[in-house]
């Protein structure tokens, strides 16, 4: 436990410096655009109608160019303000949309702690199981209904961020193909392309999956009269948040080591093509200006569209994600509520429902920070 | 107060059930036997009102009405078996106290077929 936390730690300053290096290489754009004379608009050549698409499905009413802009001319500050105020609301209307659910279970568990306390010792073990099996089918129908809407969520949400970013990529790559090669991009592509199968296989038809079927295990336990299946539920669960860990650091390392060859490569062999043409008379001494020029505009539109499609993926995603951590935030307080009232049973199905419903938010937060960490480590290892 | 009434009741019963144990034991029995059916019948107007509470908050309940009615009168069954057993065992008839648990717990294990065999009609309907 202390060793990943360490590991984890050590990995988030990396991480931070390497954002800070990207961030760096903006400002050096901008600094490069202004003192060049660049044109406003250079992101006009690269065509965002299949990213307006697909963030108008996950959402995004705006457009992709304007928010392009937008972080080219520093005019963000009122676009995380808005968001500030939709993740309140969110989780105002969450707790408000939940309340019947909250007073269903909160009944529950108060009948629970009448009938524990009102049976008589005669038959008391009986009567208490009878109910708390009757308790616990009813418990199970209300979690249950919950936990399907929110895997559902889960599922679509992932979906959207998996269009948005591939349709992303190609403009994305566009402007990076100038800075680098075709090899450096074949070799970021085929990362990213392993990520995406990555995300579809083992967190879609993987985690989402064995989340599902770590909740029914401890739905089942909670009307048998002892607990047969806590091992196996606790086991799936453990593996999807390490599965969640281990899938960030591969990504982070193979971009790390596959990522730092290539652009070295190819920029040795721009350095050698560009000294070969200075040495041609009359072009030679317009060459270098010109790769300036050229290399400038097409890092600030890459870290421009970089940054949008970073801010498009986290516009497009925290109201959901602070909508299940609101919902398993709920569950977990239900159950803090029932633990001195009611069997442990019942406490364990509202706890499990809220691990469960904070592993979809984890896979969620996983598959978005992979995406933000390609853009980001592109953006400052190109 | 209800609880003074019956406090005081239940004292003088006992008080009454010593007097008369050594010289009409029989009458004894009936007095206890008569002051327990006196409090039963307070007991269930007590839990009459109670119940009314409940079924006021049934509907912000999911569980389906007819399985409260069902825990409901399992709790009555075994409120009365308890009484009756307590009488038995009092008067030193161990045996028919058992075998009234025993009835009690086969007609409770009835009554909850039905929820049972709906249980089973649902993990079948997901197997499948």
């Amino acid at each position: 436990m202390k060793r990943n936390k360490v590991i984890c730690f050590i990995f988030g300053v990396i991480l931070f410096i390497f954002a800070v290096g990207a961030f760096q290489q903006v400002i050096y754009a901008m600094n490069v655009r202004e003192n060049t004379d660049l044109q406003e608009n250079y992101t006009d050549v690269y065509d965002f109608t299949q990213i307006d698409i697909a963030a108008k499905r996950a959402g995004y009413q705006g457009d992709f160019k304007s928010l392009v802009q937008m972080f080219l001319h520093n005019n963000d500050k009122g676009l995380f303000a808005n968001l500030g105020n939709q993740v309140v609301t969110t989780i105002a209307q969450t707790c408000q949309s939940y309340r019947t659910m909250i007073l269903q279970i909160v009944v529950m568990i108060l009948f629970s702690a009448f009938l524990a306390l009102f049976t008589p010792e005669i038959n008391h073990k009986q009567v208490s199981e009878l109910a708390q099996m009757t308790i616990g089918l009813s418990l199970t129908g209300v979690v249950l209904v919950v936990f399907i809407q929110e895997t559902r969520q889960c599922v679509q949400i992932l979906e959207q961020v998996k269009a948005v970013y591939l349709a992303v990529l190609p403009v994305f790559f566009s402007a990076v193909l100038v800075m680098t090669g075709e090899v450096s991009v074949a070799v970021y592509q085929e990362i990213i392309a392993l990520c995406l199968q990555v995300v579809t296989i083992v967190f879609e038809k993987g985690f989402i999956r064995m989340n599902q079927a770590g909740l029914l295990l401890t739905m089942a336990d909670s009307i048998s009269d002892k607990p047969h299946f806590t091992k196996a539920s606790k086991t799936l669960f453990w593996l999807i948040r390490y599965g969640c860990k281990a899938a960030f650091l591969v990504f982070s390392g193979l971009t790390g080591i596959k990522g730092m060859g290539a652009p070295l490569a190819e920029a040795v062999r721009k350095n050698v093509f560009f000294k070969a043409l200075q040495a041609i008379p009359v072009i030679g001494d317009s060459a270098e200006s010109i790769t300036q020029v050229v290399t400038g505009g097409s890092a600030i539109a890459r870290n421009g569209i970089g940054i949008a499609a970073i801010s498009l993926m986290i516009i497009t995603t925290v109201v959901p994600f602070m909508k299940m951590i609101v919902t398993a935030g709920i569950f977990r307080i239900l159950a803090i509520l029932a633990e001195p009232l009611t069997d442990k049973k019942v406490v364990n199905v509202l706890t499990t429902a809220s691990t469960a419903i904070g592993l979809l938010a984890q896979i969620i937060l996983t598959t978005v920070l992979l995406f933000m960490m390609f853009i980001v480590l592109i953006c400052k290892m190109t | 107060m209800g609880i003074i009434r019956v406090v005081l009741l239940a004292m003088g019963t006992v008080c009454l059930g010593m007097l008369l144990k050594n010289t009409q034991s029989s009458f004894a029995m009936m007095v206890s036997f008569a002051v327990g059916i006196l409090i039963f019948i307070w007991i269930t107007k007590l839990m009459s009102e109670v119940l009314t509470q409940f079924q006021a908050l049934q509907s912000y309940t999911t569980i389906p009405p007819k399985y409260i009615v069902l825990l409901l009168r399992v709790l009555g069954i075994a409120y009365l078996t308890q009484f009756t057993t307590d009488i038995c065992r009092e008067n030193g008839y161990t045996a028919v106290a058992g075998q009234v648990e025993n009835f009690s717990k086969i007609t409770i294990m009835l009554l909850s077929m039905p929820m049972v065999m709906n249980l089973l009609d649902m993990v079948l309907r997901c197997v499948s």
